[in-house]
């Protein structure tokens, strides 16, 4: 491994000296011009807002700051900043020296009239023009359109909409992109990672939709920038907070509400947002005279706030928090409880025109604990995993041809996979599973390159290091013996400082598009993606209780290698605005987690023993076609695809189709503002079932009855498929009113024609009475019988009151 | 009585979400699959006579039918100390197999199940462990909490010995009938669930209690408790049962045969059996309800 770091500088050297040698040789009659885009509204920064330069047809975007940079021959120039869903504005500019043009954007007046889209604003569309493809992002605005689930606007719900995303069912948390599991897509909010996105077990997300601003999905092609996670990257980014006013926002919906305050402290150089949301029902139950209900606590929270400050020009700092926890317990009694926890800092600096630099900061934790106690008896239990990290990344708009980011980040993570204490009858045990230490530290580098008006490249690299150091202890196992779970041979301590086990790895990103026309566009990538630690899970739906681990001696860590493809094509067709995307993807999976027959993944501390490791692969078409302007706004999203799994000891070593795999997804969204004051919308889903692994056999052990398969086979039988129609109306009557307080209405109905969808298919023997005679209490039948198990067992209306003052 | 009302709906409320779950049995058609030899022994020590019962594995929905026991088998369990156990084939229980004396050994001891049926030699390994003796059965009333009904209910009291390793199956009858419900398969280790977490501490409050059921028993009640030590092995397999007998609902895991430690001689061959051998102490205690 010190190989390794020895090589780092030489790749850095080898790619400066690659772009430097594309450096002009005169930069003296160029300029250049940058700034931020804002939105005059509330202050906002606007990311991915364009800037086109109407003499020389080109332009540029903002980051997710709001900053760009643009490098132009000197001269007169008419340019126009552009924003969808914002005025344009146009400036003529003299650049005969480099300098800053700093533009608040006002929002378009509401008009329900289709809206052509000009040539310039074409030039700025990510959708054909921007070089990263696997990309969607998804505004607030079009998230909050989406009929709920009791009310509860949901981020990660969302999401699963988009073409290539699905997941295994409601109440299951996470998501699953381009047949990758739940952990492996890296889930960030303002730059620090969330370990756990949900809420009451996997029913909703902990993102509070009043303090999102963008939320940005990249299945493929994911920049050198990020890494750690193989399937995707969801960027999750937070509002700055009202620059101009005070702001107050909030629902109250049948679950939960929520209230949000944002605002200036230094008018457009300081501002702040606090949102906070919690479920309410619990608050009634104190009053109940039934002492139980009285004593039972049932409630999740979460809070957000940023602070954000413009010291100069040239410097903003950025403080944003995020505080989110779920209890549930029954007075002292019994007590069960998790939470996300992230804290992050970040300085963006602009050196001169060309160079931005953002540095990031942030703290991470996710923890949950469980707690019973009676008198001289008792159980806790407690499991953390907590991050801290510094990353520091520069973009150098180096010339009007290319853009190189750089940077590195260190990661340091801390875990404790489970302590627990036991106290029976005033005697106690207390025993701590060793917690684990680990580094993953990386470096990248990556060039947006310009090669020809029609044809330009993103490439970079990406090197990663993770060291797994002690004070810890080294499991030292046999073979794998299919079926079997590894013979432990011994337990090596391994002191403080020292390393356990490290690995490193070369992560090649790289993707092109190449315009054919300047409506349409092929673009192709390839990237490679390491990830370190794994959350280990045999549920169906991923529990608040399963751990993160570190790759080890024993645990591999996972490399995805992903190629894709891709059409895309704006148009306009019946004086309608489209946008059209097609994708093929095929992603290689090494050393994929799967877990031996009956294993023990909780409070096990041989638990490396109980893991085996194979081999993914996915593939799959993904087509959208989304109508972006009018009153009808809307997306068709199908995916076709397959993902499968080779391991040892598993389906007798044949690949089987994993426990997320849904051959066809089909998403319709749609939203149509029906007048002034009523706006509609639905969606309608359709999925393939997920596989499930059935019976053939029944073994009689002791009077009880065993299911058993006798090929042994894996996900050997398909569910019936999954659909389901949901739809909302909102009533907002001040929509164009002066007033301040402004209340809006949504009603919804999710799941319409209330469908039973299959969650799973059991197999039980058949349950004996529910009030059985004095003789039959313990009686049991041996007959067996399958069970469909559905979470939403009907439609479930909502109603919530939105208000903003 | 109207805030009853109200309070009734907010449980609703909080409840809404498991309640608008739901489970409707459904038919589905089953692949056959392959009849196997099914090996249920379970043999207790200083117990009187004992019975091995090996069957022939039915399609899972073969309901009302028991499956057809295995007769013609050769049976014998040996050990370590040099025992050799032949169990008797009961003609009048064709796939019964009967030692008809009292099986003895000792602690650590090793013993081995041989059977041969149908041209092919399987063999299984257990080991006899220390046990645990249950100390005492006590009564006590309890008042409504918790989803649990007022009245009597009965606490299982034993004590873990130091030392990782200690696993037991804990059975009960009811007036003479074993509560034989999927979802009543009580194992523990070490005195509580997990080995070594309680490690020599008196059965904790979970595993004392887990004799009862919501319900409280009833005055004139008759419980039988068997505490059945078992070696590793067998608490294994028992765990893996009882996942996968009760496997349903938003958290169940992915279906998994229960891996049988009942193995083909013959490495190579196709042909498998399934279920237990395991050779285990057991300690008994009875109370009638007052």
């Amino acid at each position: 491994m010190t190989l390794h770091i020895k090589r780092i500088p030489l790749f850095f050297f080898f790619l400066f000296l690659l772009v430097s040698h594309l450096l002009p040789a005169q930069s003296g009659s160029k300029a250049t011009l940058s700034g931020y885009i804002k939105s005059a509204g509330d202050g906002e920064a606007l990311i991915g807002a364009g800037v086109y330069v109407e003499e020389l047809k080109k332009g540029a975007t903002t980051n997710v700051y709001g900053f760009y940079s643009l490098t132009l021959p000197k001269g007169r120039y008419t340019v126009k900043f552009i924003f969808l869903g914002y005025q344009t504005q146009t400036q003529t500019l003299d650049l005969e020296s480099s300098h800053t043009v700093n533009i608040d954007l006002a929002e378009e007046v509401r008009q329900a009239k289709e809206v052509v889209i000009t040539g310039e604003q074409r030039e700025v569309e990510a959708n054909v023009k921007s070089t990263q493809m696997g990309v969607t992002k998804m505004d607030i605005k079009t998230i909050s359109k989406i009929p709920p689930l009791l009310g509860e606007v949901d981020v990660i719900r969302s999401i699963q909409l988009l073409p290539g995303v699905s997941t295994v069912g409601e109440g299951a948390s996470g998501f699953n992109v381009r047949g990758g599991s739940i952990d492996q897509n890296l889930i960030l909010l303002d730059e620090a990672p969330v370990y756990n996105s949900s809420h009451l077990f996997g029913f909703f997300s902990v993102f509070n939709p009043d303090a999102v601003k963008d939320v940005k999905l990249v299945k493929g092609g994911i920049p050198a920038q990020y890494g750690g996670r193989i399937s995707s990257l969801l960027d999750i980014r937070m509002k700055e907070g009202n620059s101009k006013k005070f702001e107050l926002n909030g629902g109250i919906g049948l679950l939960s509400s929520r209230f949000a305050v944002e605002g200036p402290i230094l008018k457009d150089k300081m501002s702040f947002i606090v949102a906070g949301r919690r479920t309410y029902f619990d608050l009634f139950f104190p009053l109940s005279s039934d002492e139980q209900l009285a004593s039972t606590v049932a409630y999740f929270y979460d809070l957000t706030a940023k602070v954000n400050y413009k010291i100069d020009e040239k410097n903003t700092v950025f403080a944003s928090g995020y505080f989110g926890r779920d209890k549930f317990g029954f007075g002292s009694a019994f007590g069960f409880e998790w939470g996300n926890s992230t804290t992050s800092l970040r300085w963006n600096h602009v050196f001169g025109s060309k160079l931005f630099s953002n540095l990031t900061a942030f703290y991470s934790k996710y923890d949950y604990a469980l707690n019973i106690k009676a008198d001289d008896d008792g159980f806790n239990w407690k499991s953390t995993i907590e991050n801290q990290s510094v990353k520091p990344e520069f973009t150098w708009y180096l010339n009007d041809k290319n853009t190189i980011t750089f940077g590195g980040q260190m990661l340091y993570y801390n875990f404790l996979p489970g302590r627990t204490s036991i106290l029976s009858n005033g005697a106690s045990r207390i025993n701590e599973l060793n917690r684990k230490y680990a580094f993953e530290n990386s470096l990248f580098a990556s060039n947006d390159m310009t090669v020809s008006k029609r044809l330009s490249l993103t490439y970079g690299l990406r090197y990663s290091n993770f060291a797994n150091v002690g004070t810890g202890t080294k499991l030292i196992l046999g073979d794998t013996t299919a079926g079997i779970k590894r013979p432990v041979r011994d337990f090596q301590a391994i002191s403080s400082g020292k390393i356990l086990a490290q690995f490193g790895n070369f992560e090649p990103r790289f993707s092109a598009k190449y315009e054919l026309t300047d409506e349409s566009s092929i673009k192709a990538s390839y990237n490679r993606m390491a990830q370190y630690i794994h959350l280990l899970s045999n549920t169906q739906a991923s529990v608040p209780l399963d751990v993160w681990t570190p790759s080890t001696n024993n645990i591999k860590p996972q490399i995805g290698d992903q190629v894709a493809l891709g059409y895309f094509h704006n148009f306009t067709w019946m004086a309608n605005e489209f946008e059209f995307s097609s994708e093929v993807f095929y992603k290689e999976m090494q050393n994929q987690i799967d877990y031996i027959d009956g294993a023990d993944l909780l409070l096990n501390r041989t638990l490396e023993a109980e893991l085996l490791s194979g081999k993914g692969r996915a593939y799959g078409l993904e087509l959208y076609l989304k109508k972006r302007k009018g009153a009808f706004t809307g997306w068709i999203s199908y995916t076709l695809s397959r993902t499968e799994r080779q391991v040892s000891g598993i389906n007798n070593k044949d690949w089987y189709p994993t426990r997320f795999n849904k051959t066809h997804n089909l998403y319709l969204v749609g939203s149509y503002e029906i007048n002034r004051v009523w706006s509609a919308s639905a969606n309608f889903v359709f999925s393939t079932g997920v596989p499930g692994t059935f019976p053939t056999n029944r073994i009689e052990y002791q009077g009880f009855i065993i299911p058993h398969n006798s090929e042994n086979l894996r996900n050997n039988y398909t569910l019936p498929a999954y659909h389901r129609l949901d739809i909302s109306a909102t009533y907002d009557p001040n929509k164009d009113s002066q007033k301040r307080w402004k209340g809006s209405w949504t009603f919804g109905i999710y799941n319409v024609y209330a469908r039973r969808n299959p969650f799973g298919i059991y197999f039980q023997q058949t349950p004996p009475s529910d009030n059985p005679s004095r003789d039959d209490r313990v009686t049991q039948s041996t007959n067996t019988q399958a069970i469909r198990f559905s979470i939403l067992g009907t439609l479930v209306p909502s109603v919530t009151y939105n208000f903003t003052f | 009585m109207k805030t009853s009302i109200f309070f009734r709906s907010l449980i609703g409320v909080v409840l809404s979400l498991s309640l608008i779950s739901c489970e409707d049995v459904v038919s589905v058609d089953l692949d056959p699959g392959q009849s196997q030899l099914a090996v249920d022994a379970l043999v207790m020590v200083n117990d009187g006579p004992q019975t091995i019962r090996l069957t022939m594995t039915n399609a899972y929905f073969d309901n009302g039918t028991q499956a057809a026991g295995a007769s013609g088998a050769t049976v014998k369990m040996i050990s370590s100390t040099g025992q050799e156990l032949i169990f008797a084939e009961d003609t009048n229980n064709p796939g019964n197999y009967v030692f008809p004396d009292t099986v003895r050994g000792k602690t650590g001891e090793l013993f081995g199940l041989l059977i041969d049926y149908k041209g092919q030699k399987y063999q299984s390994g257990s080991m006899l462990v220390r046990g645990t003796k249950v100390d005492s059965l006590y009564q006590e009333e309890r008042k409504a909490e918790f989803g649990n009904e007022a009245g009597t209910y009965l606490y299982l009291r034993a004590n873990d010995s130091l030392g990782v390793g200690d696993f037991c199956w804990i059975r009960y009858s009811l007036n003479g009938k074993r509560d034989l419900r999927p979802g009543r398969i009580l194992v523990a280790a070490d005195a509580a669930f997990n080995p070594g977490d309680a490690d020599g501490l008196e059965f904790i409050y979970p595993v004392r209690n887990s004799i009862n059921s919501n319900k409280p028993y009833l005055f004139g009640d008759k419980i039988d408790v068997e505490l059945v030590s078992i070696d590793a092995e067998n608490f294994r397999f028992l765990t893996e049962m009882q996942t996968q007998i009760n496997n349903t609902g938003l958290f169940a895991e992915p279906a998994s045969n229960v891996r049988s430690n009942i193995f083909n001689a013959d490495k190579n061959s196709k042909v498998q059996a399934v279920g237990c051998f395991g050779i285990t102490r057991v300690s008994r205690a009875s109370v009638t309800i007052q």
